[in-house]
């Protein structure tokens, strides 16, 4: 069972004196549950108007999306998921501690086990100091913890996270990705929605890159950056000699204070260029391959999309 | 639970907009004004002698209470559900906010079970409201005249079921535009302008002789609510008079029928 699969979903936005705005394209995906899905696009990509679909609060024009083997819109399938906004508004007359009471009680939680949660989750995104002060008096940071921890409040199997950093300094960046691994690692299936893309790339065991309503890539992230058979190998010792022998058979390679960049054809290739720097007596210290990060991959994969 | 939930949530609102101070002066200027202005003393065969700021009369005691209310009712009634339309127009406009909506819609409740609850909490919390201000007002005059009558309670039924009545308008624009100054408008036009002219309607009919304009008018009276008149029913109910309840149970199915077609547009409407 997935905890999210989405069949050739279409959404169209009907403007009046204007051509629909097709924000959906046949998009067809599935979660495993258990994973941490990650969704990346540029701005206006249809990432939010995907969540928002997959969260009934706006119709596909076409196309099916399931939620545990549930049709996405049954509104018992929304006991097991909670939502994490990017344009959340929280009543700015609560306080951060009434504000997960009000979704707790609204997601079903109540007595002692909500009041129990709310300490846990307070605690969890550190805002248990100012849980008694209202939320108009928050910073964009503080309410988005507020936020994180209301989607903690009912226990989701499922989580959906758009934009769970935005606003948060550094250090709180570090503390909400241990929070995503920890729950992780309890189970807890979720789909992230970020730009950060340093974050998605930390989190992520899935991914899928989307432009202009469609998906153009999806996949591990090992699978989509690590494309290229290059690597670096620090060496001691001349290596002038040994080089000439490699060049001959690879595809590039460049020698500089004793390290050598090298791209290579096939993998295999890396076997003799071993054999040859040893049997040139030069020290092998260190070989890395180069990983396109995946920023430079995600520019890469736009532009040439645009293009 | 989530309709309580909804209901405290509504009461915070308010409470935030000021308007518990508000209602807290006006209860506490009314009950001032009767605790210190009137002197009440028994007259026998259950009549009490009264001065209220140097005016005295001997009054059966209940008539008294049942007129004292009838008078505050119409003084604030009118004043208060005029604020309570605007303050809870933009209750249900913040729910609506994108930002709001979209937290709430991704919760365990049906679409119109939302609007629903949230409609029911603003009528619960002005019934609640007027129940306290009436409570207050009427331990009051009951302890002055030293006897209980319950029959002024009616009225702030009725006016609860009133506000309910004008309130399904606001509701209905505010699901239609996502905001409340449309609904407030349409709400005061109706209210102020309109609604007397449905009610003098003879008057205008027999001096333009237009069978047309004749039947859109009548058709307009009766389809449309009779706030105006669902307040004289209210009057005449507290007071134990005999009324047409014509004009109550129309303005019912009116709030009826605006509810069912705003949760439908609710259900349906993209967000």
């Amino acid at each position: 069972m997935y905890a999210i699969e989405v069949e050739n979903l279409h959404k169209k936005y009907g403007q009046m004196f204007q051509d629909d705005v097709h924000a959906l394209k046949g998009i067809s995906l599935q979660v495993k549950q258990g994973e941490i899905f990650g969704i990346l696009g540029p701005n206006g990509a249809g990432k939010t108007t995907l969540v928002r679909v997959l969260l009934s609060i706006i119709k596909p024009t076409s196309g099916s999306a399931s939620i545990f083997d549930k049709p996405h819109s049954n509104t018992e399938v929304k006991t097991k998921l909670s939502y994490l906004a990017e344009n959340h508004t929280y009543p700015r007359y609560l306080t951060g501690e009434q504000v997960l009471e009000y979704f707790g009680w609204l997601s079903g939680v109540r007595g002692q086990k909500l009041r129990d949660k709310i300490n846990e989750t307070l605690e969890l995104v550190g805002m248990t100091k100012w849980r008694k002060t209202k939320v108009k008096k928050y910073s964009k940071g503080m309410t988005q913890r507020i936020g994180l921890a209301q989607t903690l409040i009912n226990d989701s199997e499922l989580l959906f996270l758009d934009e769970p950093t935005d606003g948060i300094d550094a250090l709180g960046r570090k503390e909400i990705r241990d929070l995503i691994s920890k729950l992780k690692q309890e189970g807890k299936t979720i789909f992230l929605n970020s730009h950060l893309l340093s974050e998605v790339e930390q989190v992520c065991d899935q991914i899928v890159i989307m432009n202009k309503g469609e998906i153009i890539r999806r996949g591990t992230i090992e699978s989509l950056v690590a494309t290229k058979n290059a690597y670096k190998i620090d060496v001691e010792g001349s290596a002038t000699k040994a080089i000439e022998s490699i060049k001959t058979k690879v595809q590039n390679i460049e020698y500089t204070n004793n390290q050598i960049d090298i791209t290579l054809e096939q993998m295999e290739q890396l076997d003799f260029v071993i054999d040859t720097l040893r049997e040139n007596e030069i020290s092998i210290r260190s070989i890395v391959p180069y990983r396109q990060s995946l920023e430079d991959y995600f520019v890469d994969v736009i532009g040439k999309d645009n293009a | 639970m989530k309709f309580f939930a909804i209901f405290i949530d509504t009461f915070r609102e308010i409470r935030d907009k000021k308007m518990l101070i508000t209602f807290g002066i006006i209860t506490a200027i009314f009950a001032c004004t009767y605790i210190f202005g009137l002197s009440t003393k028994p007259a026998g065969n259950g009549n009490i002698e009264t001065t209220f700021f140097g005016d005295s009369e001997t009054i059966n005691a209940i008539e008294f209470v049942q007129k004292q209310m009838m008078f505050f009712s119409h003084v604030t009634t009118g004043i208060i559900l005029f604020l309570f339309i605007i303050t809870f127009a933009f209750v249900i406009a913040n729910l609506l906010k994108p930002g709001t909506l979209d937290l709430h819609l991704s919760k365990p409740l049906w679409r119109p079970q939302l609007l629903l609850y949230k409609f029911l909490a603003c009528v619960s919390g002005v019934l609640v409201l007027m129940l306290i201000m009436t409570a207050t007002f009427w331990s009051i005059l009951s302890w002055k005249a030293g006897v209980i009558t319950l029959q002024p309670f009616i009225f702030t039924f009725m006016a609860a079921a009133i506000f309910a009545i004008s309130f399904s308008v606001i509701t209905f624009c505010c699901v239609l535009t996502r905001g409340a100054g449309a609904g407030i408008s349409i709400y005061l036009v109706y209210a102020y302008l309109l609604q007397g002219v449905l009610q003098s309607r003879e008057s205008i009919k027999a001096g333009i002789d237009s069978p047309l304009l004749a039947n859109v008018l009548d058709s307009a009276y009766h389809i449309l609510p009779k706030i105006n008149e669902c307040l004289t029913i209210a009057t005449k109910m507290s007071s134990g008079k005999e009324t047409n309840f014509y004009p109550l149970t129309s303005s019912l199915i009116f709030m009826g029928v605006t509810l069912i077609v705003s949760c439908i547009i609710f259900q349906r409407k993209d967000y």
